[in-house]
């Protein structure tokens, strides 16, 4: 008796579609797991361009690569702008000492907490962006970032009730002497950090997520070329661009 | 055989001198007392006051270092000061704990300096790397001490608590 066989045609095609869906469920799963908690998603979907208008109301808080937002020129006023806050050092590591230390409070020259401030300026928006620094301390005692950040937006939010937070994606690094840890393994442990974010902003009300890294990896995760400066770290002119540009077309509501 | 009198004035002296060395090396010995009633940020503004520096210092908020470690029950009264300029990692505290804590409170000190110095990035301010790995800690009864510091500020720094809380 003959036995039909398939033809190995049929198998090679239905082979392919599973294959592709199931790189699709685990793709939304991955891009759920950094956004969702308890099934709310924080992170700001697309939204219509809200232009430069939008940037200007907000005020950036961060480590080098934000302050580096001034030091590109790319928000109002240039190089003199008024939207981000730093100290000398013009980096800040996320510690539980946040909350006490100072920034040059921009349109006084005044040395404030980033809470004083927060307070006197009552931004409609404060992006944040934390998670570099520290790195690898974070990936080892991943609570303590929570920890850090909450004690820093609850502070943010006692000073100011109306400001909206916005916390963005750790950047992605390239190979760089800054670690002594190799990018892929730093690039790893940033995703992991990023995948806290979400229980973070569970605890909170009007705390979103601005995945912004995204807008600069290249198809290895790691930091695009194009948009980093010899370091592998910092961040260039048009990386800041495409980075604002991310947050204007993914606005809050 | 008559004895022999001045020998015996000799032998004397020896002895009333070896008491007396004896006894001033005693009291170098003995533990030092410390004052039990000193404010940690009256002690913190006079080690300011004695360091004599231009640096501007800022109390911290009292949880500044609760991503550190809890405070302790035991711990009755504290300060945390650091530069104002963020160019400079400068910080000292000082911790009042109730009696037979303060071995406890020094190690959780020098734990968080360990951590501290650790985790941060040395290519950030690399020439105030040595204050962070020369942080230190030092009991004083029941007070405990740490600086990051430079020498010889740090020095000073320790030297003022000292004078500042001995009895």
């Amino acid at each position: 008796m003959k036995i039909k066989q398939k033809s190995p045609f049929f198998f090679a095609p239905m082979r392919t579609l599973v294959g592709l869906l199931t790189l699709c469920l685990f793709i939304s799963s991955a891009h759920a797991a950094i956004t969702e908690q308890n099934g709310q998603n924080y992170l700001l979907a697309l939204s219509d361009d809200r232009g430069m208008a939008y940037i200007d109301s907000m005020i950036f808080f961060g480590e080098s690569t934000t302050t580096h937002l001034k030091a590109r020129g790319v928000l109002g006023g240039g190089t003199a702008t008024q939207q981000v806050w730093h100290d000398e050092s013009g980096t800040r590591t996320l510690t539980s000492k946040i909350t006490s230390e100072l920034i040059i409070y921009p349109p006084t020259g005044e040395h404030l907490t980033v809470t004083e401030a927060c307070r006197r300026e009552r931004p409609a928006c404060l992006v944040l962006s934390f998670g570099l620094n520290g790195i690898l301390s974070f990936a080892k005692d991943p609570e303590q970032y929570v920890f850090c950040y909450n004690k820093l937006i609850d502070a943010v939010q006692e000073a100011a009730p109306d400001t909206s937070i916005i916390l963005q994606t750790v950047y992605p690094v390239r190979e760089n002497n800054v670690f002594k840890t190799d990018a892929a393994t730093l690039n790893r442990h940033i995703e992991e950090i990023n995948r806290l974010l979400p229980t973070i902003c569970a605890t909170h009300e009007n705390v979103y997520i601005a995945d912004t890294a995204s807008v600069l990896r290249d198809a290895d995760g790691a930091l695009a070329a194009e948009y980093a400066t010899e370091d592998g770290i910092h961040l260039t002119a048009a990386a800041y661009q495409n980075i604002l540009y991310y947050l204007r077309t993914h606005a809050k509501r | 055989m008559k004895k022999n009198p001045r020998a015996k004035s000799c032998y004397n002296s020896a002895w009333i001198s070896f008491l007396f060395i004896f006894l001033s090396l005693l009291s170098g010995c003995q533990k030092k007392s410390y004052a039990d009633d000193r404010s940690a940020h009256e002690l913190a503004n006079m080690a300011i006051s004695d360091l004599h520096t231009q640096m501007l210092y800022l109390e911290a908020e009292p949880d500044v270092l609760d991503g550190y470690f809890q405070m302790p029950h035991f711990v009755t009264d504290s300060t945390v000061r650091f530069s104002a300029d963020g160019n400079d990692l400068d910080e000292f505290g000082i911790f009042h704990v109730k009696d037979g804590n303060p071995e406890e409170m020094a190690t959780l000190l020098r734990d968080y300096l360990s951590s501290f110095y650790e985790t941060y990035n040395a290519n950030y301010l690399p020439e105030e790397i040595p204050k962070l790995r020369d942080a230190e800690v030092r009991v004083f009864g029941n007070y405990v001490a740490y600086a990051m510091l430079a020498e010889p500020y740090r020095t000073q720094f320790f030297q003022c608590i000292d004078h500042a809380l001995q009895i």
